[in-house]
């Protein structure tokens, strides 16, 4: 047990499980106590699954668990439920079978941006933004927020790719903010500095370590990417109707994981 | 040691950041600000007060179901107020999400709890905006 707790992956699942239960203890509702049930358990039972399905051996699921965690923070209670479970399952499936050799897609993010150009639901990002707006009550929940970086940072080691993915999409939302005359505030960088959605794409899912390269140069040229890409194509994503529900970071990290998946 | 200092960059950064968001918005709280972001701006008390006596307006309820009415068809020059019933801090902002350039006024920033937000739509069109806080909360405003 000591051995399993030391898992980075197990270690990061327990990060998102704090922010998951602070927003359970602030705002309880039956929805929110079903998701952290039904969901992990088929994320879980699905891994096993598919893995059976494969002939590989048995193991302790715990890569599901923190898929799991990710898809239930990124979606939440208002959510239907059938979206999270549909995006967990999606999300295991191609953790098992798209892999010439190991995974290509952050299994999450698969997930979710499948499910949400069939079902056409958008991802709610429901968890840190919570946290943020809880934090206007009690401003030290905030830090919740920056627990993960103690393991993809500390842990994972995958400091360069967290902090150009940062500074990346701040850099290219200002730049575009120019190019389209919108006013730049003080307010509005403050508010894209605490920006939930961008601290934890960038904590959590930019760094996953399987998918994402881990040398320096590989690690910056990537956030870079992703950073840049999420900003513009969301330009173009909202412009063409049936693309319209999907998230520009998720889409970016998928995108970067096949650009980057030979490059180490 | 610079894997060190890199981390201790990207917390002071958000901590800095985080400090001054809740300054900001403890300032715009403390007041009890009613955002009014209008495009359109009058030269003199009188033709404010005669133009506001003219502006029609219309309330949308932020809730924890999300934005009610979510989608709105209305004249040119109305004005639109958004009060956050959702128990929580909320965030009006124009789509896409998480750029919100298409429309910048309609970028209303943070509004507390029982707080309120208004915009004057000057121009026909169509607006998309969310709750950045639960951007599965959107809606729609058209200007006829």
């Amino acid at each position: 047990m000591k051995d399993y707790i030391r898992i980075p992956k197990v270690q990061l699942t327990i990060c998102l499980l704090l922010i998951y239960l602070t927003n359970l203890f602030f705002n309880f509702s039956l929805q929110t106590l079903l998701l952290i049930i039904i969901v992990p358990i088929v994320g879980m039972v699905s891994d096993l699954i598919f893995t059976k399905l494969k002939k590989k051996k048995f193991f302790i699921p715990s890569a599901a668990m923190t898929t799991s965690m990710i898809v239930v923070l990124l979606t939440g209670p208002q959510t239907p439920i059938y979206f999270p479970i549909f995006a967990v399952i999606l999300a295991m499936a191609s953790k098992v079978f798209i892999r010439p050799g190991r995974h290509i897609f952050n299994p999450a993010s698969f997930g979710l941006i499948i499910s949400s150009f069939l079902l056409a639901i958008p991802v709610a990002w429901w968890g840190p933004g919570n946290i943020v707006a809880l934090s206007g009550k009690l401003p030290p929940l905030f830090l919740i927020l920056l627990l993960p970086l103690l393991i993809s940072g500390l842990r994972m080691k995958r400091y360069y790719t967290i902090l150009v993915t940062f500074v990346s999409f701040i850099l290219s939302s200002l730049l575009l903010f120019t190019v389209t005359k919108t006013p730049i505030s003080q307010e509005l960088i403050v508010n894209l500095l605490t920006d939930p959605t961008l601290i934890f794409f960038a904590l959590v899912m930019a760094p996953e370590p399987m998918t994402t390269p881990y040398s320096v140069k590989n690690q910056i040229l990537f956030g870079l990417f992703v950073g840049m890409f999420a900003v513009f194509s969301s330009r173009f994503i909202y412009e063409i109707s049936f693309l319209k529900t999907l998230d520009p970071l998720v889409l970016s990290l998928l995108i970067g994981n096949v650009i980057f998946f030979r490059r180490k | 040691m610079n894997s060190k200092l890199l981390v201790a960059g990207i917390v002071l950064v958000l901590v800095v950041g985080a400090g001054a968001f809740f300054f900001l918005n403890m300032n715009k709280s403390q007041t009890g600000v009613t955002n009014n972001a209008s495009p359109t701006e009058s030269t003199s008390s009188e033709e404010k007060t005669t133009k506001e006596t003219q502006i029609e307006e219309v309330e949308i309820s932020l809730t924890n179901q999300g934005f009610s009415p979510a989608s709105i068809t209305i004249d040119k020059e109305t004005k639109v107020v958004w009060t956050n019933n959702s128990g929580v801090m909320a965030n009006v902002s124009s789509a896409p999400h998480p750029i919100h350039t298409n429309y910048p006024p309609l970028n209303l920033g943070n509004f507390g709890d029982g707080d309120t937000r208004e915009l004057i739509f000057s121009d026909s069109g169509t607006y998309g905006y969310h709750n950045h806080l639960n951007a599965t909360q959107r809606g729609t405003i058209i200007v006829k």
